[in-house]
């Protein structure tokens, strides 16, 4: 009894015990690592991808897919460095999200108006995105260096960059939406059992489109963040870093079948690939065993939760 | 109608007599026993006839044989040997094949690929070439005329069952179970399955028949057996049965459930709902009935003649394709679910793991999913006020275990289906579909259920009633239709009748007179 409890412990948290191990290895191999100055990094670089992470977990909870994401961040990223350069570096910054829902709701009316699978639509639609990022730019890259512009991705306030603040209120808003409301609710409800979700009365459509909606407002964000960040608009944003979400999301432990799943996991998850990249740069380890020893993780990750409902 | 005579089957097995033998066999479902002590004996060159009523045990009975259930006790002998281990995969080497009323073939592959699936030729695993010569001899033997390279998803489902068949002779089976066979045959297509089984008994093979179809039954079979309620009844020669002794007997003299009494002649509301010659693409012909409020409907007939089909139509599940479907004397057509929830009509489905709960989600989630917007404010949901109309819910239906956060995949089936009825009753529906509100489900839920039903009628709930169990809905229905093909066939008051009376029309022996 006890020892099966042991085990569906670390099934439950396999993700954060390898966080622990990995912290415990790193803080004995290195000073640099267990100052606080490393791990904000940590986070403020990370910031763009958990906040993609916490969203894309109320679509894979929902039983969806979204491979747009990467594709959506590039769109955001180059019109807001085209309109801060032509208009005005603030609307600039805040035309992002803006993009960021309206190809999210695109995603979501596709989806459900042609019942196509969302891992299939969204392959599409992120190619569709990625030739308009590119029909914006012209092929070209859009260099922004105004003050008013990278400050989202530069400044710090006492002491820890904006973007990590920016996060801690996306998470926590996710996680809000998903455990206190009841579209939260039904998220839930239609990941574990469409069919029963549909007799009940739930507008499942509406749900779905809200979920990739919402997933579509943090990319928008983070390339905000991104863009604000390397003063730079380019078509090639983002690329890979729909996979990266998903893996994270799915690292930490939530159901790639949907139905269950937390927002906490998914930042864990970006967490835990991130501390992997730090642990290779402050032990200026050989980065040809990066990527392996990435993969690596991530199966020993997958190994401790198999099994897990 | 006769069929040109088809040729004699070459191959013969009648030099190998096959020999099943059940012994005490006993099955029961957690905890609810659907076989008792069966003691029986097929033998090779016979067709073998298992009736009964729903639930009687036939189907269950030739699950056992083909090894796709467990027996919980007792022996089966095969050629006098006693089986130890018993499953489909040895079964099949043994010779044993069934043929399932929902058919298991691989739509997406060829007749041939589907004949041969599993027992491929192959060298370390690369196919080898097609046996074409192997397939025509088997097809030469039965006369079927398949085309080996056809698609199974291009075929009729009468077609489908050959292949079925033939799948079973290719694995050198003898043994030949079916279950429902004819459900979805067409009279021209019975007929010549009729025709195959006589020509395989003739060759040697032992074939057994589960079926509801009586006359089916006495046409084609050799011997009959007669389940009751899990028990054999008896087993006969087919001379010395006819279809009224044979309905006799799977009637009986019930024990009688209680049933809740009800408030005699209780005055009812006004009409909530009336179909007028409905019919939709599913399998819903021509259904006429109306139902008021407070009143329990019920609707009778056998597995397969339409009945959930008409509470999917109403639902707005299945479009309808003719007729008028009045509610509240408004006439309405619902497109999607929810609009027909917002009108106050709700179902609570059959197949509780499939369409009823969500099994990922905790006993509070399931109750509370219907009426988050009573306990939420501007869609932010209110603990405290979750927690005590979900404590009031369990403690008002006494679902068991009471915990709000209770796994409800290891709940009992009655208490999975008390959640159900509980996730809509605070909703005050107006209409209330049910579909097998008992099924699988033991006595003391069950008896907790009709009383839940009565308690809904009295507050003028008006419920529509679907069940297998011909004893409930006689025992809760103010006013019943039979159901066949489609279609309702006749109007009764439960009451005034017999069950004996709804089986013999329901069986088409004769009609129920109305008094």
């Amino acid at each position: 009894m006890n020892s099966t409890k042991i085990i569906n412990f670390c099934r439950d948290y396999a993700v954060l015990i390898l966080i622990i191990i990995l912290m415990i290895i790193l803080t004995l191999s290195s000073d640099a690592f267990l100052t606080p100055r490393n791990l904000l990094n940590i986070l403020n670089q990370n910031a763009p991808l958990a906040i993609i992470a916490c969203a894309l977990t109320l679509v894979i909870i929902v039983g969806g897919f979204d491979l747009s994401t990467g594709a959506i961040f590039a769109v955001a990223s180059v019109s807001s460095a085209w309109i801060a350069i032509n208009y005005n570096p603030y609307i600039g910054l805040l035309i992002a999200p803006i993009i960021g829902i309206i190809l999210g709701y695109l995603n979501g009316i596709i989806i459900t108006s042609f019942k196509v699978h969302s891992f299939l639509s969204t392959i599409a639609t992120s190619l569709v995105f990625r030739g308009l990022a590119i029909l914006i730019t012209g092929g070209f890259l859009i260099p922004v260096r105004m003050k008013e512009f990278t400050w989202l991705g530069r400044e710090k306030i006492f002491e820890v960059h904006v973007a990590v603040y920016i996060l801690i209120v996306f998470a926590i808003l996710s996680t809000f939406i998903l455990t206190r409301t009841t579209i939260g609710r039904y998220i839930f409800a239609i990941g574990g059992n469409e069919d029963a979700s549909i007799l009940s009365g739930i507008k499942v459509n509406f749900v779905k489109i809200f979920a990739f909606s919402f997933c579509g407002l943090a990319a928008g964000i983070a390339a905000a963040i991104q863009v604000s960040r390397i003063s730079l608009g380019t078509s090639q944003a983002g690329l890979g870093m729909e996979l990266q979400a998903i893996a994270a999301v799915i690292l930490g432990g939530t159901s790639i079948y949907g139905g269950s799943g937390a927002v906490w996991r998914s930042i864990a998850g970006v967490m835990l690939l991130a501390l992997i990249n730090n642990g290779f740069n402050i032990l200026n380890a050989d980065p040809f065993y990066k990527d392996l020893t990435t993969g690596l993780v991530i199966i020993a990750a997958v190994a401790l939760t198999s099994g897990r409902k | 109608m006769k069929i040109n005579k088809e040729p004699e089957l070459k191959y013969n097995n009648s030099g190998s007599k096959t020999k099943i033998k059940v012994q005490n066999l006993t099955k029961s479902f957690s905890g609810i026993t659907v076989l008792n002590k069966i003691n029986l004996e097929f033998i090779s060159g016979e067709i073998h006839g298992l009736v009964g009523q729903n639930g009687a045990g036939k189907s269950t009975l030739g699950k056992i044989i083909g090894g796709h259930y467990q027996s919980s006790s007792g022996e089966i002998f095969l050629n006098d040997n006693l089986i130890q281990k018993w499953s489909s995969k040895i079964a099949l080497d043994n010779g044993i094949a069934m043929i399932h009323q929902e058919l298991a073939l691989v739509p997406g592959m060829t007749v041939y690929d589907n004949i041969f699936l599993g027992i491929e030729e192959n060298k370390f695993g690369i196919l080898g070439k097609k046996n074409i010569n192997l397939f025509n001899k088997l097809e030469k033997n039965i006369g079927f005329n398949l085309d080996p390279n056809q698609k199974v998803s291009n075929l009729r489902i009468a077609d489908q069952q050959k292949v079925e068949i033939v799948r079973a002779l290719a694995r050198n089976a003898k043994v030949i179970i079916m279950d429902e066979p004819t459900s979805s045959l067409t009279n021209d297509e019975v007929i010549k399955l009729h025709d195959l089984m006589n020509r395989l008994k003739n060759a040697g093979y032992l074939i057994i028949y589960v079926s509801h179809f009586l006359d089916a039954i006495i046409e084609v079979c050799d011997k009959v057996s007669i389940l009751r309620d899990g028990s054999l009844i008896r087993s006969s020669k087919i001379q010395d049965e006819t279809k009224t002794s044979i309905v006799e007997a799977m009637l009986g003299t019930k024990e009688e459930i209680a049933f809740p009494s009800k408030i005699k002649d209780r005055p009812f509301g006004k009409k909530i709902l009336e179909l007028t010659n409905l019919e939709t693409k599913n399998g819903v012909n021509d259904v006429n009935l109306k139902i008021y409020a407070g009143e329990i409907v019920g609707l009778l007939g056998l597995v397969g003649s339409g009945r959930t089909e008409i509470l999917r139509s109403i639902f707005g599940i299945d479009t309808i394709k003719k007729g008028s479907l009045k509610y509240e004397s408004k006439k309405v057509n619902f497109k999607k679910v929810e609009d027909a929830i917002k009108k106050g009509i709700v179902m609570i489905p059959e197949d509780r793991r499939k369409l009823g709960l969500v099994f990922t989600q905790n006993t509070k989630s399931n109750i509370s999913i219907t009426n988050l917007e009573i306990i939420s404010k501007n869609q932010v949901i209110n603990n405290q006020k979750e927690n005590e109309l979900v404590k009031e819910l369990i403690s008002l239906l006494d679902i068991k275990p009471t915990s709000l956060d209770g796994n409800i995949a290891f709940y009992s089936g009655g208490n999975q289906q008390k959640v159900l009825f509980a996730k809509w009753i605070f909703n005050s529906p107006k209409l209330i579909l049910l579909d097998e509100p008992t099924r699988g489900i033991d006595v003391g839920a069950k008896r907790k259920i009709y009383e839940l039903i009565n308690n809904l009628s009295s507050k003028g709930v008006a419920i529509l009633l679907v069940s297998s169990e011909l004893e409930e809905v006689m025992g809760l229905a103010d006013r019943a239709y039979l159901i066949k093909n489609g279609k309702t066939i006749n109007e009764i008051i439960p009451k005034n009748v017999t069950i004996d009376n709804v089986l013999f029309e329901l069986f088409d022996a004769k009609k129920v007179i109305n008094e």
